[in-house]
Order: structure tokens, then sequence, then C-alpha cells
């Protein structure tokens, strides 16, 4: 499968690129500096395209997949500004869909759905583009992984609805996960906490 | 007798113990200390005289622990010693409220830009990460600290590919091609025990992008535990490469040459621990120690310190050409700058005959693990900030200075001290110590005895059992890294890319007066003082 993979510059892009590589998917790396060209070709990515701009277009042309993630971290505290940028989410679900890819998997966090509760609406627009990804009829995966962690993954993990915010999990993991469920059909159209836990990924999605 | 009768006598006996015993011992000390002939001040003054000795003898304890602050010491700072063991322990730099550096002392001083790069505008390899282990504080008490070990996935700080530092790549059939600027200098399996050149080894091999020497005491199993890029090197005393009569065996080179493992060579030259010839008692030959260095076992060896092999730089370079024909590997030399004359001699030679080493180590000449003499650590050879800078002059004034790498060492400890050398014309860093703090060692600075109380700088086994290998290998892998991320650091600050870019212009010298000067001062005074030899 050819993977458009967004958000690269931290250690789960990377890792994200390199497990695609490993399970035999073609992955498109987007990068925002050029420097980090030769970083991804060495991680394993088919192509690597700059994202100066709009530059989307070129990168989601011919892919079968696009894989977002959007770095944040559930521990960044409540009602802080926004974990997800959903402006680029939304941007990238908007080419996706004119491109006629079908499948969007998309890494937001565990607090992504925290209510608005102050009445800033910058807050309440968290949620906004996993609302979205629903309405616009893709076939979805929302990973919400807890608290990214550097240590090695163990593969072992726990999947649920509104896990524990303070809960860990490797970006090892949480990298396994997002490629998983590309092809796992019991992870199409949901959305899924995820934290390190006891369960093999591949036999997570099924519980 | 009543029971009054019995206490009577305890308390006598009770008194005899505790006052008669002790007066009767202060007199035999008193005595013993008035009739000695040695010291003149128990003479005078027995028994308090014994005052002075006991505080000589704990005085570097007390000021290493307590009375010293954190910037004085030597041959490092407690500081200094803090930042290595942290980089080991925790693979943390960091600091609060401001430096403890002595501002107004004269130093070095990287010159940083107004628009240093971004995290992603370096040129770094971070693709493979290391599996680590490192502590992590959950509680820092007063009498306790609790910590636990966790495993992390860590960014090896590896320079690209293009700008992989080359040694021999046009001389050699098998260049070495090394992706990191820091490794180990040469301590040798006997100077240090198994057990730390085991945690070496496998630290080392863990970190990927680095090198170990073998010091000249020989290529060892205990070397090649954790598979790292192995520098060999080769003493007067050809340890390890020699025939039973102790000519050069070029059967035994050949077959250390064909390793995989090992890959390049160094000859050492005069070196500041041993400028003079190597000594080790025939109580340390043992079996072991004989079937790695090629010598017979219990016998008591005296190496020379000279190689036999050569004596100017034009045999020595028919020698080198030799080594590299026949190992197919760079050929390195290792040296302590003293007379610029004779250096200059050498590298005309590297111009007109075309030959020459393939890198040149420039040892500060402070002395390490070694068992050296007082005389010769302390006065023979230049320290690195003046021997550096002008080896570089002089190789570029001969126009070959594309042809060999710059190996620098002395002291360059922490990720400034190594920039700093980078600067100042190195093209690699060297840290012996460095590495010994992270496998252990207190600074005991017993490293002659054999009695080094870590574990880290004796054969003792008793000793070694207190150097848990496994542990220890990932404080030499996180120290390494460590550097080699702070390195990347310092060149984001400067506005470079990599490390690799580090150039004279990027350092200055301030003297304790605040005024600034750049590095070529250095070499003009050099040059000045050897015109008035």
């Amino acid at each position: 499968m050819r993977v458009a993979v967004i958000g690269t510059s931290e250690a789960v892009g990377e890792l994200v690129i390199k497990e695609l590589k490993e399970k035999d998917h073609q992955p498109v790396a987007i990068i925002k500096e050029k420097n980090r060209k030769p970083d991804m070709e060495k991680l394993g990515a088919s192509d690597v395209v700059i994202d100066e701009g709009n530059r989307l277009e070129k990168a989601f042309s011919a892919c079968d997949a696009v894989i977002y993630i959007a770095g944040s971290s559930p521990r960044a505290g409540e009602s802080k500004s926004v974990l997800v940028d959903h402006e680029e989410v939304i941007d990238s679900m908007t080419e996706a869909k004119r491109q006629g890819i079908e499948r969007f998997v998309l890494m937001s966090a565990i607090r992504a759905n925290e209510k608005d509760n102050n009445g800033t609406t910058r807050i309440g627009d968290k949620h906004k583009p996993d609302e979205q990804l629903k309405q616009e009829g893709f076939v979805f995966t929302i990973i919400r992984p807890g608290h990214l962690t550097d240590k090695p993954g163990k593969g072992m993990i726990r999947m649920g609805k509104s896990l524990d915010i303070d809960s860990e999990i490797s970006k090892e993991d949480v990298a396994s996960v997002l490629v998983e469920s590309l092809n796992n059909e019991s992870a199409f159209n949901k959305i899924f906490d995820v934290t390190s836990g006891n369960v093999p990924i591949h036999e997570a999605f099924n519980h | 007798m009543d029971i009054t009768a019995y206490l009577v006598i305890g308390l006598i006996v009770f008194i005899a113990l505790v006052i008669v015993v002790p007066v009767v011992f202060f007199i035999y000390l008193y005595f013993k200390d008035d009739r000695q002939k040695q010291h003149a001040i128990l003479r005078n003054f027995p028994i308090l005289g014994n005052v002075r000795y006991l505080t000589e003898k704990i005085g570097p304890e007390l000021r290493q622990y307590l009375f010293n602050n954190d910037n004085e010491g030597k041959p490092f700072s407690r500081k200094q010693y803090q930042d290595v063991v942290k980089a080991g322990k925790y693979k943390e730099r960091l600091i609060g409220f401001g430096s403890d550096h002595d501002f107004e002392a004269e130093g070095f001083y990287i010159r940083n830009t107004l628009f240093p790069k971004q995290r992603d505008e370096l040129k770094v390899d971070n693709t493979e990460k290391v599996k680590t282990k490192t502590y992590k504080i959950d509680k820092d008490g007063l009498f306790t600290r609790k910590e636990h070990h966790e495993e992390k996935l860590v960014d090896p700080y590896l320079l690209r590919d293009e700008d992989a530092v080359v040694i021999g790549g046009q001389t050699c059939r098998t260049p070495f091609r090394v992706k990191g600027l820091v490794g180990q200098s040469g301590m040798s399996f006997g100077a240090l025990g198994e057990n730390a050149i085991t945690a070496l080894s496998r630290g080392l091999g863990l970190a990927k992008g680095t090198w170990m020497n073998t010091g000249e005491g020989g290529l060892s199993d205990y070397h090649l535990a954790g598979n790292p890029d192995i520098i060999m090197q080769i003493g007067p005393d050809l340890f390890g490469v020699r025939k039973p009569s102790g000519e050069f065996s070029w059967e035994e080179f050949k077959k250390k040459s064909e390793m995989d493992q090992i890959k390049a060579f160094e000859l050492k030259l005069a070196q500041g621990a041993k400028t003079r010839g190597g000594h080790v008692e025939g109580e340390k030959v043992t079996e072991e120690i004989a079937k790695i260095r090629l010598v017979e076992q219990g016998k008591t060896i005296n190496s020379p310190n000279r190689f036999y092999e050569f004596d100017n730089p034009s045999t020595m370079f028919d020698f080198i050409e030799k080594l590299r024909d026949v190992g197919g590997k760079p050929v390195g030399i290792k040296i302590v700058v003293g007379d610029l004359d004779a250096l200059e001699d050498m590298v005309a030679t590297m111009k007109e005959s075309g030959k020459g080493p393939d890198f040149i180590t420039i040892d500060g000449g402070e002395g390490g693990t070694g068992a050296t003499y007082q005389e010769l650590a302390d006065a023979v050879g230049l320290p690195i900030q003046a021997a550096l800078p002008v080896m570089d002059e002089i190789l570029m004034k001969y126009g070959v200075r594309d042809r060999v790498k710059l190996i620098a060492s002395g002291k360059l400890i922490t990720p400034d001290k190594v920039a700093i050398a980078l600067a100042m014309g190195a093209d690699l860093v060297n840290i012996a110590r460095g590495f010994m703090i992270s496998v252990g060692c207190i600074m005991a600075q017993v490293c002659h005895t054999n009695q080094c109380p870590v574990g880290v700088a004796t054969t003792s086994k008793k000793l070694q059992e207190g150097l848990i290998v496994e542990e220890k290998h990932y404080r030499v892998a996180n120290y390494v890294i460590s550097l080699r991320e702070g390195l990347f650091n310092l060149a984001a600050a400067a506005g470079l890319d990599s490390p690799t870019q580090f150039k004279r212009k990027h350092i200055v010298h301030k003297d304790d007066l605040g005024r600034i000067s750049p590095v070529e001062e250095i070499i003009h005074a050099a040059v000045k003082a050897q015109h008035h030899k």
C-alpha cells in the first residue's frame, strides 16, 4: 500500500516510516525541511515530498492511505491550547478526498475530546478533525495514545475507550499500532485510546 | 565474699582497663616515636606529631569531598567529574540557575551566531535509534535517593554518511569510516581490568560511530566483546605483533590486520605517559597477558622507549608503507608535540616523499591511566591547546593537511572541550579518563598500584567484583552519545549544521583581563618561541 505520512519531524513519524517499509508498504514522507530528506530515505521512504506551502497534491497522488501524526501529549494539561492542529488536519483531509484516497489514519491524543469548559473556542475545536473524518466518509481510524515515552516497544498494548490519561505508551508501539490499523478491518471507522498493556498489537483491535 | 566485694573488684578491673591500658599504650607510643630516627617531628613531638601524618593521608579525600569548591580539584574538578557521571547515568546535561564556570579565568570560548540552526536543519543521522538504559530519579531525599533503571530508545547523534570522517581514504584498501567524532583513547588490558575493558567495548559497540583504541598492551578478547571498531596500538615493545625474540612479526601483524573489527593501526611514538619505555613486573605477566602480548609468562618486561625498526621520518614512513601494504588498513602515529623543528622535519618529509601516516594522534601529555614518572607527566611535551593548532598549521604550511587526520586527546571530557579541540584543528577526539569515569572511576589516583578501589584500573579479581559490566556498559554508551548530542548543540549555536565544520574562527581565547584573541596568536607565539631555541 502506498501511504502518505504527515508529521515526520518527530520520532513517531520516523518510526512509522520504518515500520511501513518493514511491512512492505511504500511510505511517502512529507517533510517541512529539505534537510530531512536523506533521513527519510534512509528510514525507507519510497518518496519524499517537501511541503513548501501547498504540495500535498503531489504527495498524495497515487496514494492509497494517509497516516497523519499530530504530535501532542495528553499531559500538556487540561484546558491548554489546541493539542491538535486541526486546520492542517482538515486541509489534508480535503486534499485526500480530492485525490480519492479512502483510508485515513489519524494519531490524535487521549485528551483530544476534552470538553470546552471555559468558553474559549480554541479548546472546543480540539475534537473538530475527529468529527470531520466521520462526516467526510473516509474509512477512518483515530488512535489516541497516552503519554508517549522513549522506551523500546514491547508489542503489547491496551486498547479501549476513555483510558486513563496518565498511562504511558512507547512511541515504537504507537507506530506499530498506526501501521497495523491500515489493513486491519476491526480498526475501520473506530476511535481507540491506546496505552501500553498486555495484548499483542494485532489482536488488540478485535477486543 | 558478699556482693559488694565483687562489685569493688569489678570496679577496679574496669578502671584498670579504661585508664591503665590506654596510659600504658600511650607511654609505649611516646617512647617509640621519641626513639625512632626517621621523622624529626615525631622525635620532638611524640604522639602529637602523628596528627600531621593522619591529616596528610586523608587530606585528598577531605578536599575532594568537602573542602574543594566545585571548580577546584585536579586533574578534574568535582563539576567536570559530575558532568561525565550524569551524562552516563541519566543521559542528562541540563543545569539550572546558570553556570558555575569561572568566567573570569582565562580560557577558550565558542563564538555563537545570531541565527543558530534549527534542529531540523542539522546534518545528523538519527535514523537508527540506540536501545540503552538510563536512570530516572523517583525521589531525591536527604539520605536516600530512589531511582530506577529504565530502557530507552535514544537518538545516536551520528554524522550523516557524507560527513563521516574517512581515515586512509586515498591510501588504503580498507579505509576507516567513522560516523562520530569521539572515541576511546588507548588504554591497555592490564592497565585496566577485564571488566572495565569489557564494559567499554560493549558500551562503545552499542553506541556505534565510535572506536576503541587498545593501548599498546595488545588486543584481548575483552576488547572484542562488544564488537566496536578497534584501532590497534603498537608500541615499541610490539605487544601482540612480535616474535618470541622480540622482533616485529609480519605474520602476527597480518593475522591482526585480517580481523574485521580492527579498522586501523597506531604506532605509539613517545607519548605523554610513557616517554620512557614501558615496564611490567613479572608477577603481573600472567598466562593470559603473556598470550595476548606474545611475551614470556612471569618474566619482567622492560620495553624500549623508541622503536628499533626506524629512527627518522623517512625510515618510519617506509615502515608505515609496508604496514599499510601488508595490512591494507590505515596506519597512524601517536605523538606528543615538543620540538617543532623535529615535527617540521617530519612534515617536510611527508611532502617530499609523498608518504606518511594516515592519521596523527596528538596527546596532551598529561598522563592518564598511565603509571608514569612525575617529571615526565608534569613537564614533558606541550599541552593540547598549544600542540594542536601548531600541528594543524605545520601540516597546512606544507600542503599535506588533506592527507592526514588529526586526533586530539588530553582532558577533553565534555562537549565544549571537544568542540574547542575540533575548532583548533582536530578531526577527531580521543578520550580516556572520561570513559574511565563512566565505568566507575572515582579519581582515587592509585592507577599505578593495582589497588583501584572501584575495580577499574586493576587486574585484581576481588576489586573487580565491584564493577558490574552489564550496568556500566550502558553508562559508556550514554556518555558517548551525550557528547555527540552536545557537539550538535554547540554546532547549531555556532550556526553550523554539523560539528565537523568547526574552524579556528569559531573560537576565541579570553585572557584573565577580558581581552580576546584568535587561535592564530598561539601559533605565532609558538613559532616565535621556536626561533629563540
